[in-house]
């Protein structure tokens, strides 16, 4: 090799080494400034696609922590179905609107005062918008009646409409004034939003960026945003001061297969994003604790009813029968896929609200007994050939195409194992995945035989939207929704055992009217039946989050996981959201504590012993080994290689 | 008549002939683009409200409402009369605003902030392999046989077929957790600095780079080197080669004059290429390390069907393909003095 | 005979000679016992190792073990077998692809090269036009109107990856081409395709062999990509497919599931390997010189 060949390779490693010492130091001098922090993940976009107006598509939301930010008026406890008040002080129900009492004493990031205004200004933008709330008829009008009262005049009288207003995060009014005055005007002058007046504000609307991001919440904005990571300071004169424990919170950008690493170096204290099992057993052996809130949905197996014999119940109820929805969920989430016991479409937790003693006793919990299953296929003259796959009674064999979102990790896994199980119980089944921005569109076309689609409605606490995702979400044409397309083609109107002739959509769409809750109770045992008994679908399993929570390195005191606060979903009333607003639960641990205070507890007991760093336990010696050995024979090479001159 | 001549003389320039077949490349593969797009299934709306269905539980109608009311794209508009439109943009220099990834942002915007960055650290690490790469493989070929051929030969055919991201999050999990260097594997700089050319930020950025650049050259060297190497073994028993030994011409003009100049050529063209695609990102780079680049910009655009970002970025690297492979065909001529294009 | 002694030719020539060369090199027989070794998995392995296709979910991620020696999946499934009965059609479809893909860059870039003028304009337009139109979106506008199988599954991977390998032949045939001895040859008046062939080719053989691996090992790979198009048909033991799965489900983050995502990518590995290394002795065939 020639001579300047040589310094030139001694130069860069020498460069390479120098840069590598300066790493610790920085490392070191960057963890040391700012406590106590909390360090959360939520995947967003730079700016300029990020940006803050946190209406529309690309606002810098950061999803639930947006409510540490922008405040909302009141949060939301699941296993009591009690709102807590926040910026609202307490609410009613007075004649035909919806009021509103507001807190005082509160300010902005910028300084100005929390009022009326900034309320009715969120929910103006929000009816440029044609928010639900308006889009459903609930509300046609916002008035404010005095600096710290709003009121809501409504139209069709739901439970909804309530949760809806008080979850909301309020806006500053002094960002979005320029159309919230607009919107004002349309609205007095009874213009719906979907008319070309207020459209053609929208449309000037999702070109709007404002320059600033203020909100009442403990942690402001910074300006310190990178792809990979942003940071929030404490709103020194945040109304709640005394009950935020945390000065400083980062979240890390990313979805799943960016966030891990960060989670296995012990640098996130809380994730919400869906890890898949073998993530979460490192974890486990990390010594991270793993939470499991209930997601409120999950995934199901649902029919092309265009299609016989899926088109028949009883096909449908051999199908539910056949498969053993316990190792279906543990295959594809391990803990967090739970099997549920009533089939009523009902989450879980909402069964134990909402249904009776005697409802409970009349479903059908569907358990895996594939004798039955087969019982009710010879019954309807199906037999089984020597190759032992089904035969329909005029002699071909019993096959189906399973089609599923290719990217959803715990569904992917739940489709192959009910395709495996069907097999084994003797229906051939084709898998095919398909993109997962795709796969809904072909549903809803009706292209498809089985598919796996979600049930349940979510972080939604009203039976309401978990009946329209089994009945109507995938059956537009039937339910006269949507663009009216086929998707599973239920028919709504039917004739039953357990309730005669009814009106499913009516049902459903009546479930969400009126603040009536026993009659609404009825309603929803009656539809619990219906589904048990007609099975549109069949339910797989209930989906849980494993949400990686860290204890002792920033943070401690995480609840045990019988708090009820756990009831929250992860998704919608987040728990560690309620938790850093009102001090409940979570703390700082005393490494997390800045220089001054730290010294005063180090004066008075032992100091925690931080939790030694570990990378997964590979065999790291026999990849050491190798890596050793490796680079000694490239080495010897290159000497050897130089010798031969 | 002069003119005439003149014209013709121009017309049969092999560097104006080159330059023309480029642009009338460049304007049909964006016109097929516009149109293979729009084919995809599923579209823009669509896809925003299956998005608001499953991730945050609304009602079709709500989605729907909503989603009228943030996108701009009038998709009822005669497919013809919205690529007229594209076209009379495009000649003024206006590549439009995303209308689904980040509605109404100027799409010109989101490419100059994340532009510079893949740029940078794709074409560091690239022309970083390749010199590597070619460096390697020219020794293997002369020492043929020997065990610094058979080592090198071998490492590299392992690290090249075992995928880059896999090596990526190889050194992440290892390294980066083992080592509490994980901060320093994503993201270009970090967070509290402002971005300018002082030496703090400087020094950070490198820090930021050596990851990525570790685990791209690592993943791609081996490539390179097989390449040159059989490259290089085919000139070595060229004639001519022989003709120059016996001439008594020394040992390391031979190498860099006669076989490294001949040899390099067919790498030298797959490098161009390369150069020409760094406009899109490197997908290991950025997935792996969250390095901002124009790769995750262009994978969220075509996964939310935002065809505005999706033309402007495509077009972008056509120009930059084009252009790179036109500049290739041009310098040949100077690498190895007997090519003569244009023949 | 004589059609004993031409079959006497033919087998000494490609048979007999070059096993000598090739048993000559220690690498390459390595090399050649390797990709052997694949052959006869991918053609009779699935006899002798049935695919294991019952979930058994109380054997989810065992490490390797006498009774799998891959380990198993998240199911509980034996993972080599899965690779073994994957393979078939795996290397099925990287050779056609990789086949194909060097065939056409070869033909077209030697024509283009060679010929220059019209010829030269032509090809390299069509193959910029190929390098530059968006892969991913026209795989999927192509994912909805085709359903493939393993052949069309080549043909696209192929019809996509000659464009760059073309125009780096080019190149070197733009060199080649104003040699002594292609001069020679023309003066001669040998005609296109002799002078092609039997001048240009030998001399492109060491590049082209050791591209025609690396399109073979990255056909392998794209199908990874491919798997969210519903290109690949999703089978289980495709290694694509298992990639793809592995990735989705972290099986890269647990010590005893990684061989998930491990196990395909060492058998890929392996066979590029292998073939590199008998390339080597390849080499030694092509270019006597080299013999050496």
């Amino acid at each position: 090799m020639g001579t300047g060949l040589k310094v030139l390779l001694v130069a860069v490693a020498a460069t390479i080494l120098a840069l590598g010492t300066l790493l610790p130091a920085a490392v070191h001098a960057q963890q040391e400034e700012r406590k106590p922090l909390f360090v959360g993940a939520w995947p967003y976009q730079l700016p300029p696609e990020g940006h803050f107006n946190t209406f529309i598509t690309g606002g810098l939301t950061f999803g639930i922590y947006q409510q540490v930010i922008e405040e909302p008026l009141a949060l939301y406890l699941w296993h009591n179905d009690t709102y807590i008040p926040w910026l609202a002080t307490s609410w009613e129900i007075s004649g035909d609107y919806f009021v509103v009492h507001l807190r005082r004493g509160v300010t902005f990031h910028d300084g100005t005062p929390f009022t009326a205004k900034d309320v009715a200004g969120t929910w103006l933008i929000h009816y440029i918008l044609n928010h639900p709330i308006y889009a459903q008829g609930f509300v046609d009008k916002v008035e404010i009646v005095d600096n710290y009262t709003v009121r809501f005049h409504i139209k069709t009288p739901s439970p909804i409409l309530i949760r809806y207003i008080l979850r909301e995060p309020v806006r500053a009014y002094s960002t979005y004034k320029n159309f919230t005055d607009r919107a004002m005007e349309y609205m007095n002058q009874g213009l719906p939003p979907t008319s070309d007046q207020v459209r053609q504000l929208a449309a000037e609307f999702r070109n709007f960026r404002p320059n600033r991001y203020v909100g009442t919440g403990p942690f402001m904005w910074t300006g310190e945003i990178t792809e990979s990571e942003v940071w929030f300071k404490f709103y020194e004169n945040y109304w709640n001061k005394d009950k935020v424990k945390f000065r400083w919170l980062k979240l890390i950008n990313g979805e799943t297969p960016q966030v891990t690493p960060h989670v296995l170096a012990k640098e996130v204290d809380y994730a919400t994003h869906g890890f898949p099992p073998a993530t979460e057993q490192q974890f486990k052996e990390l010594g991270i604790r793993i939470i499991r809130p209930p997601i409120y949905s999950g995934p199901a197996l649902y029919f092309n009813m265009k299609i016989w014999p899926l088109n028949e119940t009883w096909f449908r109820k051999a199908i539910a029968y056949a498969i053993n929805k316990t190792e279906n969920g543990w295959v594809s989430l391990s803990e967090s896929g739970r099997p549920v016991k009533y089939h009523s479409a009902l989450p879980i937790e909402l069964e134990d609200i909402w249904l009776t003693p005697e409802t409970k006793a009349k479903l059908d919990t569907y358990p895996y007994d594939p004798e039955k299953a087969a019982q009710i296929l010879r019954e309807h003259g199906f037999t089984k050939g020597g190759d032992g796959y089904w035969r329909y009674p005029n002699g071909t064999v019993v096959q189906f195409e399973l089609s599923f979102p290719a990217e959803y990790a715990d569904w992917s896994a739940a489709a192959q194992n009910v395709a495996g199980q069907l097999e084994r119980f003797g229906i051939k089944i084709t898998l095919r995945a398909v993109t997962f921005t795709q796969h809904p569109i072909e549903v809803q076309e009706g292209r498809f035989q089985l598919a796996i689609r979600h049930w349940g409605g979510g972080a939604n606490p009203h039976p309401y939207f978990h009946y329209y995702a089994v009945f109507m979400y995938w059956n537009e044409k039937e339910a006269g929704v949507g663009q009216g397309r086929p998707g599973i083609s239920f028919p709504l109107v039917q004739d039953t055992k357990c309730c005669g002739r009814v009106d499913i959509r009516e049902l459903v769409v009546s479930s969400a009217r009126g603040f009536d809750v026993e009659r609404t109770k009825e309603i929803v045992n009656k539809l619990a039946l219906i589904y048990n008994e007609l099975l549109p679908c069949v339910i797989l399993w209930q989906r849980y989050g494993n949400n990686p929570a860290l204890d002792g390195v920033r943070v401690t005191g995480w609840p045990p996981d019988s708090d009820p606060i756990y009831k929250n979903p992860p998704y919608g009333d987040s728990f560690v959201v309620f938790m850093l607003l009102t001090g409940y639960g979570i703390r700082p641990t005393p490494e997390n504590m800045p220089a001054t205070q730290q010294q005063q507890q180090q004066q008075q007991q032992q100091p925690a012993q931080q939790p030694a760093q570990q990378a997964p336990g590979y065999d790291v010696t026999l990849i050491a080994a190798v890596a050793v050995v490796v680079v000694i024979a490239i080495a010897a090479g290159v000497i050897l290689a130089r010798r031969k001159k | 008549m002069g003119i005439q001549r003149y014209l013709i003389r121009v017309y049969k320039n092999y560097v104006v002939k080159r330059i023309i077949r480029g642009v009338a490349i460049i304007f049909a593969t964006s016109t097929l683009t516009f149109f293979i797009i729009r084919l995809m299934p599923g579209n823009p709306i669509e896809i925003f409200i299956n998005q608001m269905m499953s991730a945050y539980g609304m009602s079709y109608q709500d989605a729907k409402a909503l989603a009228l009311a943030l996108f701009t794209i009038d998709l009822d508009k005669p497919l013809h009369e919205q690529y007229a439109e594209y076209l009379g943009n495009l000649l003024r220099g206006n590549i439009g605003r995303s209308i689904a990834i980040s509605p109404g942002t100027p799409v010109m915007e989101v490419v100059a902030t994340f532009l510079p960055w893949t740029l940078f650290s794709v074409s560091v690490s690239l022309l970083a392999s390749f010199a590597l790469g070619v460096t390697l493989g020219m020794i293997a070929a002369y020492r043929r046989g020997g065990v610094f051929d058979k080592v090198v030969s071998a490492v590299a055919a392992v690290t090249s077929a075992i995928p880059g991201y896999l090596i990526g999050i190889l050194i992440v999990v290892f390294i980066g957790v083992q080592f509490n260097l994980v901060n320093y594997m994503r993201g270009a700089y970090s967070a509290h600095l402002k971005p300018g050319f002082y030496p703090e930020f400087i020094i950070d950025v490198f820090l930021h780079l050596a990851a990525p650049f570790a685990t791209y050259v690592l993943s791609t060297f081996g490539g390179w080197m097989l390449s040159m190497k059989a490259s290089t073994l085919s000139v070595l028993g060229e004639d001519y080669v022989t003709v120059a030994k016996a001439k008594g011409l020394p040992e390391g003009r031979i190498r860099t004059q006669y076989v490294g100049r001949n040899a390099i050529l067919p790498l030298f063209t797959s490098l161009t290429i390369s150069l020409g695609f760094i406009f899109g990102g490197s997908v290991l780079i950025e997935n792996v390390f969250v390095y901002r680049g124009v790769g995750r910009l262009l994978w969220s655009s075509i996964n939310a069907r935002d065809y505005t970002v999706m033309q402007a970025v495509f077009l972008i690297i056509t120009i930059s393909v084009i252009v790179s492979n036109i500049i290739a065909d041009l310098l040949y001529g100077l690498i190895d003095p007997r090519v003569r294009v244009g023949g | 005979m004589a059609l004993t002694k031409v079959l006497k030719r033919i087998f000494r020539t490609f048979v007999a000679e070059p096993l000598k060369i090739i048993a000559g090199s220690k690498a390459g027989l390595a090399g050649f016992i390797g990709l052997l070794l694949y052959v006869t998995m991918a053609t009779i392995g699935p006899y002798f190792v049935p695919l294991d296709t019952r979930p058994k979910p109380e054997k989810r991620y065992l490490p390797p073990s006498w009774e799998h020696p891959l380990g198993t999946d998240f199911e509980g499934k034996d993972i080599f077998s899965q690779i073994v009965n994957g393979s078939r059609d795996v290397l099925f479809v990287a050779f056609l692809a990789g086949t194909l893909t060097v065939l056409i860059a070869t033909l077209l870039g030697s024509i283009a090269g060679f010929k220059g003028g019209l010829w030269d304009s032509i090809i390299m337009a069509v193959d910029e036009l190929l390098l530059t139109i968006p892969q991913f979106p026209l795989l999927s506008v192509l994912a909805a109107l085709v359903r493939l199988n393993n052949i069309t599954l080549a043909a696209v991977i192929g019809a996509l990856s000659w464009p760059a390998l073309a125009r780096a032949v080019r190149s070197q045939v733009l060199s080649l081409k104003e040699r002594d001895f292609i001069e020679a040859a023309r003066a001669l008046d040998l005609g296109t395709w002799h002078i092609v062939m039997v001048e240009i080719m030998p001399n492109l053989m060491p590049y082209i062999v050791v591209s025609w691996i690396f399109s073979m090992t990255s056909a392998i790979y794209s199908q990874v990509g491919l798997v969210f198009l519903g290109f690949v048909p999703f089978t289980s033991h495709n290694w694509g497919v298992m990639i793809n799965q592995a990735w989705t489900w972290g099986a890269i983050y647990y010590k005893t599931s990684v061989w998930y995502i491990i196990s395909p990518i060492l058998a890929i590995t392996g066979f590029q390997l292998s073939a590199i290394l008998f390339a080597r002795s390849l080499e030694n065939v092509f270019n006597p010189r080299l013999r050496g």
